[in-house]
């Protein structure tokens, strides 16, 4: 600016300088904007290398990110990223183009029209943080209200067993869930590997001096049915927690249920449990299994070759923390309807009105012009309101930051807790203290920025066929 | 086309510069003022500072400007070169110091405390826990409120039967960094899986910004157990835990508590975590918060009266600003640790000579 104010007072002073200075102004205030988003694109690149290289490409599928031991993978805030940007959009999609075909059909003028005008308007220029801020006071809780709900109305199953996710095999021989062994519905989950049974444990035998680490234990509850005889379940079930307390913290990995008394024990995998899982693996062997593999148990002496690996899942049960990526959608959702309903609105507005009198005269019905007249006229413009909310819906951060939940751990369904990368890099970049931690979230931000290029260019290559045609 | 590339080469330098202040520019700047001190860092020991300083400057007419932008901020702006101190909640990491020019010194100045604060409806005292039930919900092992280690240190105690739901901070935070230094002092699983950082990967839980977040998370959810700092926790008369020490006590937070956490013997450079502390009445989950600036003062072109007004702030900040601890609810030096941050200030050098006498 300073070399062209200094020619133009050297020079001739014609009015030809003038417009040069005046058109190249012009072009370098646009050009700002273009080195601008260079420049930032350049800064992500720059400042994601020692990221890059200390982690590579497997930085984008790797499913922890943890911080303390330097490993990051983008991967769960990838999911959250695009599952709440589209959901939101799913459900914000037919409320924009009901907004848009009312406001631009049915009730172009008058007060109601510019009152709904303006508050559609109002939705899109109100801060997210207090879109947040509802979110957490009113939203949190109805979902949380709603996820109470589902948990107590269920089914009334809240332990379940996959079968793909449990195994027992002893001594080489495969044995059958349910018909060779059970494992108990407050069974903690353990996998077991190449283990040789550590000792035979007694209601009340002393504990072996050393549990060596990850070793299964057998139990015989004879004794304790025999006692109980006649009485509830309950009292078998306090005995096996009695152990199982003074085995878990000391290295025990399973502890092997058999019943030597011939009485029988009516033990069996209670889906409606509700206790709290124990903490090692607790599973019953039947009594056909029993005879086949633990008939001789008799010392500590005994040994067998184990493989397990015990699955005791709850089917149904969603944490009612209220937070969560279907909140976050419904939140976003609310965010972008403006975008695509006030384009839509513009569009449907400057239909040719030829076009919609010749459908009329035709004798098509209101609905009919819509259908076939309206919507497919604007098609391509309510598509770019959709890019425009969904490119909103991606960047997201704050508003999302306060009812996602922020947890790292990959979401398993729409009620999971999530994280998006928006709200990774707004929560975490502050104390971010060391190198590689620094740059895995400014590359995180550059995920994001690609992400929403492709996306933008991916729709802007849809628009643009939809308009050829 | 043409156009475009003849322009671009006729506005090459304008061009050039304009991507270099897009892709970031640094600025250095360092108060030459004698009369103002600059530092920067830590936002939990800012409402003390901003008492502290305020009564400085009615005192001595020195302005001290404190920029609350975290820990790692300010540690990031003393490694610059760009204020005088930094204040962080966690000693430097290997990491930090290798980036420092220059040696630095750790000036503990008050420290704080972390407590778990819960959401169980109907219960009304305060929860006793010790380390390993602690450790184990943070795990996500423990899962209901009535399981039985949880009742057998509470009987008398009606706890009603809902899900154990785990709130934690999402932002990088001092508080973090203290809570988990304490569950890997005291859980060999937590140390293995998980670890101690100002961020670390949760095993379970939904993470709130700010102690507020996390405030608010318990708060709206029953079953929701979470920590916040005791100042926090005190100002908003939340409900909070007794945690079993190390001797086998079980203490309640309070300023005396943690004030008495810190009194154990020290490192001479004060670098450490008083977490899991030896003192008998101390409470469990603390830590300090430490002002840092480099050993020698003579950088930068500083001048000598200018290191002489830091040393003079700080050794203030550690006698008669303690005073004001009490009120705001901070937890003020202990004995020991006000010995051991009187001799670290006074190894502090201007061109090789000590400058407190």
């Amino acid at each position: 600016m300073e070399l062209q104010k200094s020619k133009l007072k050297a020079g001739g002073q014609g009015p030809i300088r003038m417009e040069n200075f005046f058109r190249r102004s012009l072009v370098i205030i646009a050009l700002v904007l273009v080195v601008l988003v260079v420049g930032i694109f350049l800064t992500l690149v720059v400042q994601s290398i020692p990221s890059l290289k200390a982690l590579g490409i497997k930085y984008l599928w790797g499913k922890t990110w943890d911080p303390v031991n330097n490993v990051y993978g983008a991967l769960p805030f990838l999911v959250g990223t695009l599952l709440t940007s589209f959901i939101a959009l799913i459900i914000a999609m037919p409320f924009s183009y009901a907004i848009a075909v009312y406001l631009g059909e049915f009730n172009t003028k008058g007060w109601l029209s510019n009152f709904l005008k303006n508050i559609v308007d109002l939705i899109a220029a109100v801060p997210s943080v207090i879109y947040g801020f509802w979110g957490f006071l009113v939203l949190v809780p109805a979902v949380q209200g709603m996820e109470n709900a589902w948990n107590a109305k269920k089914v009334g199953e809240y332990r379940t067993l996959k079968p793909d996710d449990n195994s027992l095999v002893i001594n080489g021989d495969s044995l059958k869930l349910n018909t060779d062994y059970i494992p108990l519905s407050y069974s903690g989950s353990a996998s077991i590997d190449d283990s040789t049974v550590n000792a035979v444990m007694q209601e009340s035998s002393p504990l072996p001096d050393s549990v060596k680490q990850g070793h299964p234990f057998i139990y015989d509850i004879g004794p304790l049915v025999a006692a109980n005889k006649g009485k509830p379940v309950a009292n078998i079930y306090d005995g096996i927690k009695q152990v199982e307390a003074r085995l878990s913290g000391k290295g025990a990995a399973a502890l092997l249920i058999i019943n030597s008394s011939g009485i029988a024990d009516s033990l069996q995998f209670n889906k409606k449990d509700t206790t709290s899982p124990l903490d090692i693996a607790v599973v019953y062997i039947t009594e056909a299994a029993r005879k086949k593999h633990f008939a001789n148990v008799s010392s500590a002496a005994y040994t067998a070759n184990i493989h397990a690996s015990v699955a005791v899942v709850d089917p149904y049960n969603v944490d009612p923390y209220g937070t969560g990526i279907f909140t976050s959608s419904i939140i976003l959702a609310i965010m972008i309807i403006p975008y695509a309903a006030s384009m839509g609105r513009e569009l449907i507005k400057m239909v040719p009105s030829a076009l919609k009198e010749g459908a009329y005269a035709l004798g098509a019905t209101r609905y009919e012009v819509i259908k076939s007249v309206v919507i497919p006229y604007t098609k391509s413009g309510l598509a770019a309101g959709v890019l425009l909310s969904l490119g909103r819906a991606l960047g997201e951060t704050m508003a999302v930051t306060m009812v996602i939940g922020n947890s790292p751990i990959m979401p398993k369904g729409i009620f999971s807790l999530g994280h998006t990368m928006a709200s990774v890099v707004a929560n975490e970049f502050a104390e971010a203290d060391h190198t590689v931690y620094t740059s895995a979230l400014v590359e995180l931000g550059l995920v994001l920025f690609l992400l929403t290029v492709t996306i933008n260019m991916i729709g802007k290559g849809i628009i643009k066929r939809f308009t050829n045609e | 086309m043409k156009n475009f590339i003849g322009f671009v080469k006729r506005n090459f330098v304008s061009a050039a510069l304009l991507v270099t202040a897009a892709t970031g520019l640094q600025l250095k700047a360092s108060a030459q003022d004698d009369k103002t001190v600059l530092g920067a860092g830590s936002s939990f020991i800012n409402p003390l500072f901003t008492k502290m300083f305020y009564d400085y400057n009615q005192k001595f007419g020195i302005q001290v400007n404190y920029q609350s932008i975290g820990s790692g901020g300010g540690i990031l702006q003393l490694t610059n070169k760009t204020v005088d101190f930094g204040a962080s909640d966690a000693p430097m990491n290997a990491e930090q110091l290798g980036k420092v020019s220059a040696p630095v010194l750790h000036i503990p100045q008050a420290s704080g405390a972390v407590v778990l604060t819960y959401n169980l409806p109907g219960v009304t005292t305060n929860l006793k826990l010790t380390p390993d039930v602690i450790a184990d919900m943070f795990l996500g092992k423990i899962t209901q409120w009535n399981d039985s280690r949880i009742a057998g240190l509470n009987k008398g105690v009606t706890i009603p039967s809902v899900p154990v739901l785990i709130a934690h901070r999402s932002d990088g935070s001092g508080t973090s960094n203290i809570f988990t230094n304490y569950l890997d002092k005291v859980s060999a699983d937590w140390h293995t899986k998980v670890g101690t950082g100002s961020a670390v990967n949760w095993p379970v839980g939904v993470g709130g910004k700010g102690n507020e977040g996390v405030a608010g998370l318990v708060k709206q959810t029953p079953g929701a157990i979470g920590y916040v700092e005791l100042i926090y926790a005190l100002n908003n008369k939340m409900e909070y835990a007794q945690v079993k020490n190390k001797k086998g006590k079980f203490i309640m937070p309070s300023i005396a508590s943690v004030t008495a956490a810190g009194n154990v013997k020290l490192p001479d450079d004060s670098k450490i975590f008083i977490t899991n502390t030896d003192a008998s009445d101390g409470y469990p989950i603390a830590g300090f918060t430490w002002v840092i600036i480099y050993q020698e003062q003579n950088y930068n072109s500083r001048s000598a009266a200018k290191a002489q007004q830091l040393l003079k702030l700080l050794w203030w900040n550690i006698h008669d600003g303690q005073q004001f601890c009490q009120a705001l609810f901070y937890a003020p030096l202990s004995k020991e640790a006000v010995k051991v941050a009187e001799k670290i200030l006074k190894s502090a050098t201007y061109s090789g000579k000590s400058i407190l006498k």
